[in-house]
């Protein structure tokens, strides 16, 4: 019967009531702090709460509600006015008789049916118990109050009215009349009672029946008052005309009145009459006693879960929006209606440009409207995070620790269904932090921390997204006990682990089945169903990343969507399929040129690596990962045509590639179809490579913890898309996160980065990194290697050969036909002029390559001249631990050779070979030694020996046989230390000190600076060798007194460099 | 008019018309003569009404007061929703067992 309309006044009022209980645990938990020193606009504010719940209960006959308010009201004022102090117990009893207040307004209808007096008991108590001895009986004291023109009696008790009538306010009835007043005016009741709630308080309210008369009387009335007791400050003459009512309905309630009825005796059979819905509800109480034994009995905890899970679900029947928003919304739909007309007009009519002009309207309307809407179910995540303060403060209590919690950025909005699916994952966290992470005060202060730990809860927006972070300085969480667990538990192997970093293995913590309740405390402490967390914030498109640090503290970082509607989304294609890739997982589009594929796409193990600013990217082609047919286009046929390739570097060194993944036979008959097939891909990858079809597109992702590079074969648009889950079938591929249509009907699957990062079996790459950093370091400790980026060429096919790469200035392709043969030489035209080129085997005994068609010219410069060095394809750049052999293969023009990737390849000493074939270039500057020489030997102070200091053999060798060869004598030291010594012996002979940067004990810096400062060492010039010239290390080099920088092995320079410097000094 | 039908101490009363003011005088004399003879449940019957002025809600008030002394409770039946409304808005509905109609 009752209940199919809804009462739309009582939800009005339960849901304002609601809203008022909101904030009201934060500032409790506030007042708790102030303590003492309590500022009273904030008691007010929840006074004001407390009293506007009570105010409209009265009305709607809800007697528990207003009782129960009534009494929070009580103590609220107490404390307001500093007669009681908010100690933790009296704070307490407020929250929890809020939280069953809650529990009332939750069901509402029933609540006059629940049992309320164990909180009215408490509160009843708190109050007596801080008034003076005197006043103590005033609370049980009824009075009624009455006016002689008035037909209703107020009851109250005694301790109430004199609150009414503190600080000169003065207590009116006034008598409003439901009809007249309201129902004619378009006013429901609930208006009047909120205009008298603003201008002072409402004490009670009676809707008077008996004032209409029976049916025995003579007389209709038309009248239906209702007699509101109201205390305001506000005088007689004003509050007419603030609330509307004539004067005759206005009755000041004089204070001698409050006197005259207070003796006890009357009150007690008048109380009885002045209060039927008590009476109504004693006996119904007896009756049904169970559910209300029930409530009494709840830990606060458990009425705070129930409480929001009812709350949640009551808050998803109504939406507050504000009245802007519905307005820009009714104008966006107007706009809408127009723009649809003018479509439909224009199709019919068949005019083109209308249909054109209406189409774009209706797009720019579309997206208002869209974003409007989507305004409309912003909410701030504020609403969630007010619940967790109050947790947190009852955890303390329970567990005896001591912590606070901090909220920031609660005002930041995430969409409602976001808001709705946060609240649980977060409380978990939340929890955890306070139960697992934070420690003991004893333990904290033992660990040097304050004792009261600190959680951070907040809220910001980060390009995009909503980020929440919740911080504790806790004792953080163990990597390698949670690492040990998932290897026990079989959820990872050993082998992962190995390459893990730190941030890694914390993360595992989120891996299902790794933490259950039993675990928690001997594997991490804590971990309560992380992955429980995890899923669900992975639901709502989040990722959740955990930064951790032992005994410092924990951070838990949640990523997520603003709305989970419509997303920003990237279109690629892939194998003619098109996808969308969440813009938020977007961080740049790279365009390879094919040109370049080769410097910036490298092979680390199996896995392709792009190069991007120093940073290694690891590549997964979608094509590999989906398993689809590989197709690219072709240029010559226009058409698309399925692709062999195996990597993309695969492109231009087809058989190197093969010969490294260890598809090499050793066989002739192998090599030769290797080289076959080779040769044609090369003719048909020259022209490949100009078109820029050929280009290697690739997006850069991230999410969560995996960045990588995915390789596409076109990029298109970034569109907003809607996101439409996948069918049951497609649920389980996590590589997908859902489906769009497109504008042209066709369907994009949306790629789900980490589950592809999954399905690929990526690991982030700063472990990878790291080791390949710790590998260059030991390299360059190790005797006799260092790390140097070699150019790889060939010579013939099986000769395998490699210069340093700074070296080369230039690489240039060509066919045997571009030689000309002039003057006995052999030039090509390059650049404008000609460049005389030479062939290895003209100085060293190696294979000829007349017979060679595509050749390559790399360019070198020496003594000031341009020349060229023909080679063979493929070239490869390859940066290694290089360790020369100086013995076995060393000839003229050949410095040795090194075993690079299981081939034995020839370390081309370029100086050597154009020494050999143009010595003229050289002499000029072995004359001025000689004459330098000579002269020094004249004068008898011969102080031109060079000190050379160079931890690595190899590179010590080289060098010292460069100057040697030039005439010069070399004093050798291994680093600083041993530079020093040397310098304290021979400091007359030497004339010039050349040194290594990176070197173990005693650097070049440090060498150089010791120098510069000891007096005796003072005049020498120091020369720094490095094996690249970097910016910094130059001015780093400069400040501490380096006259000069030259790159290792760079012979030509490095001579003219200490020829010029030991000129000018003995000039 | 209203069409009145009464078993024994139940009477249903059916009023044709509105009860706004001319109207609410004469159905409270029916009502009153009901009680007299003594009626002690009383159900009005709502379903030809589809307004109800100030008048005519006293007189169910006066009516609920006089059953109150009875102890009965008004009914009210075949209730429009317009007319709930207003019945809800003025908290009354609460002290009527309304019927929708």
């Amino acid at each position: 019967m009752a209940g199919i309309i809804e009462d739309d006044i009582l939800q009005m009022y339960i849901q304002e009531s609601k809203e008022h209980l909101e904030d009201i645990e934060t500032d409790l938990l506030e007042i708790e702090q102030q303590g003492e020193n309590v500022e009273e606009d904030l008691v007010n504010k929840v006074f004001r709460a407390a009293h506007s719940i009570k105010g409209g209960a009265g009305f709607l006959d809800l007697a528990n509600i207003k009782e129960l308010a009534h009494k929070i009201e009580n103590i609220l004022d107490l404390v307001r006015n500093g007669q009681m102090i908010p100690t933790g117990d009296t704070v307490n009893t407020i929250l929890e008789s809020f939280d069953y207040l809650g529990e009332l307004l939750d069901n509402a209808t029933e609540s006059n049916d629940m049992d309320i007096s164990e909180h009215v008991m408490e509160l009843t108590g708190l109050t007596v118990s801080s008034l003076p001895e005197d006043e103590k009986e005033s609370v049980s004291n009824q009075i009624e109050l009455s006016h002689q023109e008035v037909p209703v009696t107020f009851t109250l008790s005694e301790f109430d009215l004199k609150n009414s009538r503190q600080g000169g306010k003065f207590l009116y009835i006034y008598e409003f009349d439901l009809i007249k007043d309201m129902e004619r005016q378009g006013k429901t009741p609930f208006d009047i009672l909120k205009v008298l709630e603003d201008g002072g308080s409402i004490i009670d309210l009676i809707v008077s029946m008996e004032a209409v008369g029976d049916l025995d009387d003579e007389e209709i009335s038309t009248r239906l008052p209702m007699y509101v007791l109201h205390s305001t400050i506000i005088e007689e003459d004003l509050v007419g005309t603030l609330f509307g009512l004539e004067d005759e309905c206005i009755h000041l309630i004089p204070p001698t009145v409050q006197d005259g009825s207070q003796e006890s005796d009357d009150s007690a059979p008048l109380e009885q009459q002045g209060e039927p819905p008590k009476e109504d509800i004693a006996p119904v109480v007896e009756k049904i006693p169970s559910p209300p034994k029930k409530a009494q009995k709840k830990s606060p905890q458990k009425a705070d879960k129930r409480k929001s899970a009812k709350s949640g679900g009551s808050q998803a029947a109504t939406l507050r929006v504000s009245i802007d928003v519905l307005d820009q919304l009714m104008n966006r739909a107007g706009e809408l209606v127009l723009a649809r007309n003018q479509l439909v007009q224009a199709i019919s009519t068949g005019d083109k440009q209308i249909v054109t002009a209406a189409g774009q309207r209706i797009d720019l309307v579309t997206s208002e409207l869209q974003e409007t809407i989507m305004q409309t179910r912003m909410q701030p995540v504020g609403n969630i995070f007010n619940k967790f303060p109050r947790i947190v403060r009852d955890m303390a209590k329970n567990l005896g620790k001591d912590m606070e919690l901090q909220l920031e950025g609660q005002d930041v909005e995430l969409d409602k269904t976001i808001i709705e699916s946060l609240g649980d994952p977060l409380t978990h966290l939340v929890r955890n932090s306070a139960d697992h992470g934070i420690e003991t005060p004893t333990t904290r202060k033992e660990k040097g921390k304050k004792a009261k730990g600190r959680i951070l809860l907040r809220a910001l927006h980060e390009s995009g997204q909503v980020i929440i972070e919740i911080h504790d300085d806790g004792k953080g969480l163990d990597p390698d006990k949670i690492a040990e667990k998932a290897v026990s538990k079989g959820l990872i192997s050993a082998d992962d682990v190995k390459d893990m970093s730190d941030h890694e293995k914390v993360n595992l913590i989120m891996l299902p089945g790794l933490s259950t309740a039993e675990q928690v405390t001997d594997v991490s402490g804590r971990g309560v169903g992380m992955d429980v967390v995890k899923t669900n914030l992975d639901q709502l498109g989040g990722q959740v990343e955990i930064i951790s640090e032992l005994d410092k503290g924990t951070v838990i970082r949640i990523k997520l969507p603003l709305t989970l509607a419509i997303i920003a989304c990237l279109l690629v294609s892939s194998c003619n399929e098109r996808y969308a890739i969440p813009q938020v997982n977007v961080g740049e589009l790279i365009q390879v040129p094919a040109a370049e594929v080769r410097d910036r796409i490298e092979k680390v193990g199996n896995a392709e690596v792009l190069i991007l600013r120093g940073e290694l990217i690891p590549l997964v082609q979608i094509s590999n990962v989906l398993q689809l047919q590989k197709t690219f286009y072709n240029p010559r046929t226009g058409a698309y045509e399925l692709d062999k390739r195996q990597q993309l570097v695969d492109e231009r060194i087809t058989e190197e590639a093969k010969q490294t993944n260890g598809h090499n036979t050793s066989t002739a008959a192998g090599t030769s179809v290797t080289q076959e097939r080779a040769g044609v891909g090369q003719t048909a990858n020259a022209e490949r490579r100009q078109s820029a079809t050929s280009d290697i597109k690739i997006v850069v992702v991230q999410a969560g913890m995996h960045k990588y590079g995915l390789v596409v074969d076109n990029l298109h648009d970034t569109v907003e898309i809607v996101v439409k889950p996948l069918g049951r079938h497609l649920n389980k591929f996590d590589i997908y996160a859902g489906a769009t249509i497109m504008g042209d009907g066709h369907v994009a699957l949306i790629l789900d980065i980490a589950g592809l990062a999954r399905a690929s079996e990526l690991r982030s790459m700063a472990e990878t990194e790291r080791a390949r950093q710790l590998a260059n370091a030991k390299g360059q400790a190790k005797d006799g290697t260092t790390r140097q980026t070699l150019l790889m060429f060939h010579n013939g096919p099986d000769e395998y050969c490699a210069v340093p790469l700074h070296l080369v200035l230039r690489v240039e392709q060509i066919k045997s036909s571009d030689i000309e043969f002039k003057g006995g030489k052999k030039v090509i035209q390059y650049r404008g002029g000609s460049l005389s080129i030479y062939a290895l085997e003209e100085v060293a005994n190696v294979e000829s390559l007349e017979d060679r068609e595509d050749l390559i010219v790399i360019v070198f410069v020496v003594a000031g001249h341009e020349v060229g060095l023909l080679a063979v394809p493929p070239l490869d750049v390859v940066e290694i631990d290089l360790k020369v052999d100086e013995e076995t293969l060393r000839q003229p023009g050949i410095s040795g050779s090194a075993i690079i990737g299981d081939e034995t390849t020839l370390m081309i000493d370029v100086f050597g070979f154009m020494e050999t074939l143009n010595p003229q270039w050289f002499a000029e500057r072995a004359e001025d030694i000689q004459k330098a020489t000579e002269r020094c030997k004249e004068l008898g102070n011969c102080a031109d020996s060079i000190l050379l200091v160079e931890d690595s053999l190899f590179f010590r060798d080289q060098v010292c046989h460069f100057m040697t060869n030039e005439g010069y004598s070399v004093l050798e030291a291994e680093d600083g230390v041993e530079a020093l010594k040397v310098l304290d012996e021979h400091v007359d002979a030497i004339g010039l000190v050349v040194t290594d940067i990176e070197m173990p004990n005693m650097d070049g810096f440090e060498l150089t600076s010791r120098i510069k400062k000891e007096e005796r060492f003072a005049h020498l010039p120091v020369i720094a060798l490095t094996s690249l010239a970097g910016e910094e290390n130059v001015t780093r080099g400069k400040e501490v007194g380096i006259d000069d920088y030259q790159v290792k092995l760079d012979k030509e320079n490095l001579l003219r460099g200490i020829h010029k410097i030991l000129h000018q000094k003995q000039a | 008019m209203s069409e009145i039908t009464r078993d024994g101490e139940k009477a249903v009363v059916k009023p044709n018309h509105n009860i706004v003011v001319p109207m609410a005088k004469d159905l409270k004399g029916e009502l009153k003569k009901l009680l007299d003879e003594g009626v002690t449940q009383l159900t009005i019957n709502m379903s030809d009404v589809t307004m109800i002025d100030s008048a005519g809600l006293s007189v169910f008030i006066a009516a609920r007061n006089s059953l109150e002394k009875l102890e009965t409770r008004l009914e009210l039946t075949n209730v429009s929703p317009d007319i709930r409304k207003l019945l809800q808005n003025m908290r009354l509905d609460k002290r009527f067992i309304i019927h929708d109609g």
